[in-house]
């Protein structure tokens, strides 16, 4: 039996089947990311200012990422044009860079962004203790400036058995410059280059810790819907990919040699899909990297 | 009538050429416009609320841009921004909960 209308568009609606199957599923998807975005509001309202962490995020790699994305949305679109013009050729071209810039992005957020994050120690102090530890957390100097007080160490655990070991007291820390020069003024606002690890070791002592965590999911809000929007938002980087290696393999080719037209509406509701994807993106690198 | 008849008719090149052209300038706008919010991020503003607002206020620019220019809603047609009515009641009414919880101080001494 054969579907009618994926071809040519109904009268009613004057659209074809897949035009309004895409904008239905992106309506779907504004409730779900939506969902998420007011839950991070309702998150970041309601943290203490030294329980939101700055300047965590790689914003070079960010904005890196972002100028990928956009550039995959412009490629997708030639793929369509070419297709739409019948240059089969070309269109394998640009789906094959939409693809590679897809992957790029994947690959710098999964495999480059990602694990820096896990490999990242933060020990959060007591406050009865902080007075401790005030040459790695400089809370004088940036009460004198009105600032939030830091209640938090990070950097680089050396002592990994501390966090298996209960004869261990102590954390072994390599810590962050922002720890290692407190007082630094150019510490009070994030940087936009990140300083590396310092040699500077600090040791802290369990029983001074409130809790402490690699930046992972269970290290603070912040990173709880950090890694749950970046992460679903990559799950729809990979669905869009499966969906455009699928149309770039041969099987594009063979539907474009049953109908060219067919092939150039499936490319072009997918191109709708990946645009979205772009336009979440949009809203996750500022939310996330920049405020 | 077949309503799937194939298509073998190429499209107006001019038509679609002006379509790539208008996603080509789109897309350096957006780049354009990230930047400048990556900017406009490290300038001590004296007020985080301003801040935010700056910042938002370039991601909405760029959200408008790549919905209503590259998705095409501004000129799709009606029955689509007749359904996304609902997508947007449903959002605007997520952060409405969202700032009446916060807001609520029933039962705070």
């Amino acid at each position: 039996m054969e579907i009618p209308y994926i071809v040519t568009a109904r009268r009613d609606t004057g659209l074809w089947n897949a035009k309004i199957a895409i904008w239905l599923f992106i309506a779907s998807e504004v409730m779900l990311f939506g969902g998420l975005f007011s839950a991070y509001v309702f998150l970041r309202i309601g943290a203490d200012a030294s329980h939101w962490p700055h300047g965590l995020l790689n914003v070079p790699v960010g904005t890196l990422n972002t100028a990928i994305l956009i550039t995959s949305s412009i490629t997708a679109v030639m793929a369509w044009a070419a297709l739409k013009m019948r240059q089969f050729s070309k269109y394998k071209f640009y789906m094959g860079l939409t693809i590679l810039c897809g992957a790029t992005f994947l690959t710098i957020k999964l495999a480059y962004e990602y694990p820096q994050k896990f490999q990242h120690f933060g020990v959060f102090i007591k406050q009865e203790a902080l007075i401790k530890y005030e040459p790695y957390l400089g809370n004088a100097y940036l009460a004198t400036k009105g600032l939030p007080q830091r209640i938090e160490i990070t950097g680089h655990l050396h002592n990994k058995s501390a966090l298996t070991d209960p004869n261990e007291k102590e954390y072994e820390i390599a810590v962050d410059a922002v720890n290692a020069d407190p007082t630094n003024p150019e510490f009070d606002r994030p940087r936009f280059i990140q300083k590396p690890i310092t040699g500077t070791i600090v040791k802290i002592e369990k029983e001074d810790v409130e809790y402490a965590s690699v930046f992972a999911p269970r290290h603070s809000s912040f990173f709880a819907i950090y890694f749950t929007i970046t992460g679903l938002h990559a799950l729809h980087v990979i669905g869009g990919l499966i969906v455009f290696i699928y149309f770039w393999l041969p099987c594009g080719a063979n539907l474009y040699k049953q109908n060219p037209e067919h092939l150039a509406n499936r490319v072009e509701v997918s191109c709708l899909y990946w645009h979205f994807v772009d336009l979440v993106w949009i809203f996750v690198f500022p939310v996330f990297y920049l405020l | 009538m077949n309503s799937n008849q194939p298509h073998d008719i190429p499209a107006d090149p001019y038509e679609i050429g002006k379509n790539v052209r208008t996603q080509i300038k789109v897309g350096i706008a957006l780049v354009i416009f990230t930047l400048l919010a990556v900017g406009i991020s490290y300038v001590p503003f004296h007020s985080q609320r301003a801040h935010i607002l700056a910042v938002a206020a370039v991601a909405a620019l760029n959200a408008f841009m790549v919905s209503g220019i590259s998705m095409h809603l501004k000129t799709e047609k009606k029955i689509i921004g007749q359904f996304l009515v609902f997508t947007v009641v449903f959002v605007i009414g997520l952060f409405a909960l969202t700032a009446l919880a916060f807001f609520d101080s029933t039962g705070l001494h």
